[in-house]
């Protein structure tokens, strides 16, 4: 729950209004490092 | 239904010490489920609600757009600061006064962000709010896991994730059409009208955790069944690497989600031109695929004995979905039916994810079965 929290908390500024320009690209490579972070849990 | 003890390297009981046990036959599993799905919806709708009126807010306070989407972060900053020692809490004394008392934090938070006569006091409600939804939530969890075996943990936190999508749908496709464009105090009473119910409905479910242990050792109860009782918490829960993995994997996960959620309604309308309610809906499906999918993905991660492989492909999905959708946006045709037939996969994605993450825990650390829902999810004794 933790890290529901952490990581919108440290992205919030960046995503959170019109202007920003992360965008569609942060995302993907977000999801791209998560793929690679649940390749290291250690459970089936 | 009875699942073999192990199967899937779960433990056959997570959540619950012996000593907790009792009271887990007496409330069938579609109120457990409705109480958490409640829960979590009006945590999903007093969050969500200003996601689309970061514009409105900002100008109406004097600040920019971007500034009063902070009041997305300041709505979770309590929550991690609060899940440890909320979880301690409820594995004292059980999840009803938490809950309840998320409730109505949540409740005031909602009715006083309708009020707020300027920026500073807009992110005091957010984070009043932040602790109603933290409280909410672990009591939610611990409820959860006192009442469904590991083995069903899949379904159950599919269903319980499942809120937040109705929560998401809420905001975006019913109060803020009927609230109008600007008018996001009003649309914030709306929130405090579906925390209301969403109360009346998690309340009425009776599905409370009992506690943990007594709140103080009695001499009438022998020694031997307060054995098992959680002890301590709080950074230990980061001794377990994979517990740290699976922290970092939930804060990208949700940072990739939600970032989505805030980023598509104010840009979806200009990146593809579409109208302001075309993208606001579309930037719900993400989530609102979830009602069903979630629930599904999550019985099947149960039968298959797997959470890994769901927790990855979901992000090989959204990554894909995200690269695609610029693609998609500009392809001829009819953009609107491509883009939200991507964001459908997307959100098929998000829902192998959401329910997985918390249903690893078991695995992971099989001591949970005795300290169930705190600070990353499940703390270890």
């Amino acid at each position: 729950m933790t890290g529901m929290a952490v990581g919108p908390l440290a992205l919030g500024p960046v995503f959170g209004g019109p202007g920003t320009v992360a965008g569609l690209e942060a995302v993907a490579a977000l999801a791209v490092l998560g793929a690679v972070l649940g390749t290291r849990i250690g459970a089936r | 239904m009875s699942e073999p003890a192990g199967r899937a390297g779960l433990p056959a009981a997570a959540g619950t010490s012996g000593a907790a046990s009792p009271g887990r036959a007496e409330i069938g599993q579609p109120r457990v489920w409705l109480a958490a799905a409640a829960s979590y919806a009006a945590i999903g709708t007093v969050f969500q609600v200003l996601s689309p009126y970061t514009a409105a807010a900002g100008r109406a306070l004097g600040v920019s757009a971007t500034a009063a989407g902070l009041g997305m972060t300041a709505f979770l900053l309590p929550v991690p600061l609060l899940a440890v020692p909320a979880g301690a809490f409820c594995d004292r004394h059980g999840s009803r006064l938490l809950t309840r008392g998320g409730f109505a934090i949540l409740l005031a938070s909602a009715i006083l962000l309708a009020a707020v006569p300027g920026f500073g006091w807009l992110l005091a409600a957010r984070a009043v709010g932040g602790v109603g939804a933290g409280l909410v939530m672990v009591g939610a969890l611990k409820m959860l896991a006192a009442r469904v075996p590991a083995p069903r943990l899949g379904a159950a936190l599919g269903v319980f994730v499942a809120g937040l999508p109705i929560g998401t749908v809420v905001a975006f496709d019913i109060i803020a059409p009927v609230a109008g464009g600007q008018a996001w105090r009003t649309a914030s009473l709306g929130a405090a009208a579906a925390v209301a119910v969403a109360f009346t409905a998690a309340a009425s479910a009776g599905a409370d955790a009992p506690p943990a242990r007594p709140a103080r050792p009695s001499p009438s109860v022998p020694a031997p069944a307060q054995a098992g009782v959680p002890v301590g918490g709080g950074p230990r829960v980061l001794a377990s690497a994979d517990l740290r993995w699976l922290l970092a994997l939930t804060g990208v996960g949700y940072a990739t989600i939600i970032a989505f959620t805030t980023w598509a309604p104010a840009h979806v309308a200009r990146y593809a031109g579409l109208t302001r309610q075309t993208s606001l809906v579309i930037a719900s499906v993400l989530l609102a695929v979830d009602i069903p999918a979630a629930p599904a993905w999550g019985r099947l991660s149960d039968r298959l004995g797997r959470r890994k492989p769901f927790l990855v492909l979901a992000f090989v999905i959204y990554a894909a979905g995200a690269a695609a959708l610029p693609l998609v946006a500009h392809a001829p045709g009819p953009r609107t039916l491509w883009l939200a037939a991507t964001v459908v996969i997307m959100g098929t994605g998000c829902a192998m994810f959401l329910p997985a993450t918390p249903a690893v825990v078991p695995a992971l650390v099989p001591s949970a079965g005795s300290a169930p829902a705190t600070g990353c999810w499940w703390r270890p004794r």
